[in-house]
């Protein structure tokens, strides 16, 4: 009897014995893999960029600015177009037809000049400004119906002036104007 | 509002699953496979119905599309009542919890992934729309589909449109529904599509391999930088690697199996890919060549009539839609075959140092190259077919690039470094798919498995 328990309590042991190290095998995988991942953090650039820059920079980025408002996000990563863009939108009516510069006009201006994006892409001011159209000035003949209905004009850098049907005195670097003046615009 | 239309796009995506699921009950289907894929293809078809309500005249709104899922929703439901009461006993659901026994490392990865994972959502959900291909396309399209209720809206005629308004209408059509539920931003889909990625590509390695290997490419696909970086920008790029690479993986499993439930989930997936960009259809052509080699072998010619009619008709219906009602032709291509051997050095040389930058595909290539090398003896019977169609699909795009007209097109460089470094996101899954299914990596895992488990 005494033999029977000492071999049920030696196979208990054993089996404690093996649980254990299977724990120890299991954090030991582990332990590895940790190793691998912290390998691989410190020899490939790429996996560095990505937890230092993507991972930990922009999420503190976030945390920092978490109360921000959509206009100001907006005015973070677009800047002074998008300032612009909000000013043009709110002084215009939604069924404004806008005719703006073109490209050209806004090269060496305070607007954003690298890339493509920027107040000076009619598409990508057609993104903030939507339902109001935009025209360009270049595209007179292809639009003709549209130039006729033109309603607010761009002004950049003083272009735009002389399409009003009316003398603006000021000096004015940019602003969005009525193409004619009405009793109610006087 | 928008938790409605998410779970109606999870519906819609599940029933047609259990609709090709039929009564297949050597079926051995994963959760996390069935989630990732109900997305995918629920919002794929919610872009398809808009192009049906469009070319009818019916307004496209939130109840015009819950209408419409919905009804087809309870239609499957009816049909398909005995598989959906089967379906739990074909997802394995052993999720017994003991702690001496979990997977640890296992878990560290997993929690690795879900951190990643949910930076990317952070960051897609609290910054704005800023790139500029979404502001001047993708995005646009959404906000005015959702205003306007049709697909052929006013921007066309007012040449506010921009050439990324003709993209097949998947992408914007995915961010018009977020608009159309009540959304301020689309972000919710990029987030959404990407996640669907995540899971379905574990899913599927789940079936050839082991967690802990599936789990570690898993790993390796969300810390690709590159693709991580556009992981939050409302892009096409990541939604089409989406439906060509987990379409094509989908393909390679019913060239394995031969379950017909496979061969429809990949030729659907494939016809969403060409419902994302037209350059996709390279993955489609690949398939179609596995699909001429499988009816040629078996002399059955009816899954190529199949597969040809799913996968190529919204390729055929969007450019005829593009021509006829929006009147504009794609021509962006030098239509004759030529021989340019400058041009294409320096294509094969953007390539190379494209495919090899550590800073944008950090191990991804690498790791494919070596468990090529690695499987060499038995290259040509293990997964042949799936290494088949990854290299066909990459010879077929890096031939779109060549074939480019520079007068139409911006020059080669320009294209190849931006357009091409994001079209590699289309191999990404595949080529990890591949490392962690091919025969001495699974072996290597299995020894991990054995040694954990005392086995050994």
């Amino acid at each position: 009897m005494a033999k029977k328990r000492r071999t049920q309590k030696k196979r208990k042991t054993d089996k404690r014995e093996i649980k254990f190290s299977k724990l120890r095998i299991n954090l030991l995988i582990a332990l590895g893999v940790i190793g691998l991942l912290y390998l691989q953090y410190k020899t490939v650039p790429g996996y560095n960029y990505f937890v230092k820059r993507q991972v930990i920079k922009e999420s503190r980025l976030i945390l920092e600015n978490f109360s921000f408002t959509l206009d100001q996000k907006y005015q973070v990563e677009l800047k002074r177009d998008y300032k612009s863009i909000e000013y043009v939108k709110e002084n215009t009516p939604d069924s404004a037809v806008i005719l703006m510069p073109p490209p050209d006009v806004f090269k060496n201006t305070i607007f954003n000049q690298r890339g493509a994006w920027g107040i000076k892409s009619k598409i990508w001011s057609t993104y903030f400004l939507y339902p109001r159209i935009l025209i360009q000035e270049n595209e007179r003949d292809m639009y003709p119906e549209l130039y006729n209905r033109i309603t607010h004009v761009m002004v950049i850098n003083q272009w735009g002036l002389d399409k009003l049907n009316y003398r603006v005195k000021r000096w004015m670097y940019y602003t969005v104007l009525p193409i004619r003046l009405t009793d109610s615009v006087e | 509002m928008i938790v409605i239309g998410l779970v109606i796009v999870y519906l819609l995506g599940l029933s047609v699953l259990i609709a090709f699921m039929g009564k297949d009950d050597e079926l051995s289907i994963r959760i996390e496979e069935l989630a990732g894929l109900s997305f995918l293809i629920g919002i794929g078809l919610e872009t398809v119905f808009m192009f049906i309500f469009d070319l009818i005249h019916l307004e496209i709104n939130a109840f015009t599309l819950a209408t419409l899922s919905l009804l087809i929703v309870t239609a499957i439901y009816f049909y398909h009542r005995d598989t959906i009461q089967g379906l739990f006993n074909k997802i394995p659901g052993n999720y017994r919890f003991h702690f001496k026994e979990t997977n640890f490392a296992w878990g560290i990865l997993f929690l690795t992934v879900l951190i990643a994972l949910c930076v990317s959502v952070l960051k897609s959900l609290f910054w704005t729309t800023a790139a500029y291909d979404s502001i001047a396309g993708y995005d646009l399209m959404g906000k005015v589909i959702a205003t306007e209720g049709k697909l052929f809206v006013s921007l066309f005629k007012t040449g506010s449109s921009g050439g990324r308004a003709i993209y097949p209408p998947l992408v914007e059509g995915s961010f018009a529904y977020a608009y159309l539920y009540g959304m301020d931003s689309s972000k919710i889909i990029t987030s959404l599509t990407y996640l669907s990625l995540l899971l379905a590509f574990y899913g599927l390695s789940r079936k050839y391999a082991s967690s802990l290997n599936a789990i570690f490419f898993t790993l390796l696909l969300i810390v690709t930088p590159e693709m991580y970086s556009h992981s939050s920008m409302s892009l096409t790029n990541i939604p089409s690697a989406a439906y060509a690479a987990i379409g094509l993986l989908y393909l390679f499993i019913w060239f394995e199996k031969k379950q017909r439930y496979y061969f429809y989930v990949a030729s659907l997936l494939l016809a969403l890919n060409v419902w994302t960009r037209n350059d996709g259809i390279v993955f489609n052509m690949a398939g179609f060549l596995l699909m001429v080699y499988y009816a040629i072998k078996n002399k059955s010619w009816k899954e190529i009539a199949i597969y040809s009619a799913i996968s190529l008709a919204p390729f055929v219906g969007w450019t005829i839609y593009l021509k006829y009602k929006i009147g504009i032709v794609h021509d962006r291509f030098v239509t004759h075959l030529f021989w340019d051997s400058d041009r294409l050095l320096r294509e094969l040389r953007w390539i190379k140092s494209i495919t090899f930058y550590l800073m944008f595909y950090g191990l991804v290539f690498y790791i494919f190259i070596f468990t090529i090398v690695l499987n060499f003896r038995n290259v040509h019977r293990d997964k042949f077919a799936l290494l088949t169609l990854i290299l066909i699909s990459f010879i077929l795009y890096a031939g779109i690039y060549y074939q480019l007209d520079e007068v139409k097109q911006d020059p080669l460089d320009i294209m190849m470094s931006y357009s091409f470094k994001r079209g590699l996101f289309y191999f990404i899954p595949l080529v990890l798919f591949y490392s962690a299914t091919c025969k001495p990596v699974q072996l290597f895992f299995e020894k991990i498995e054995q040694f954990r488990l005392g086995k050994t």
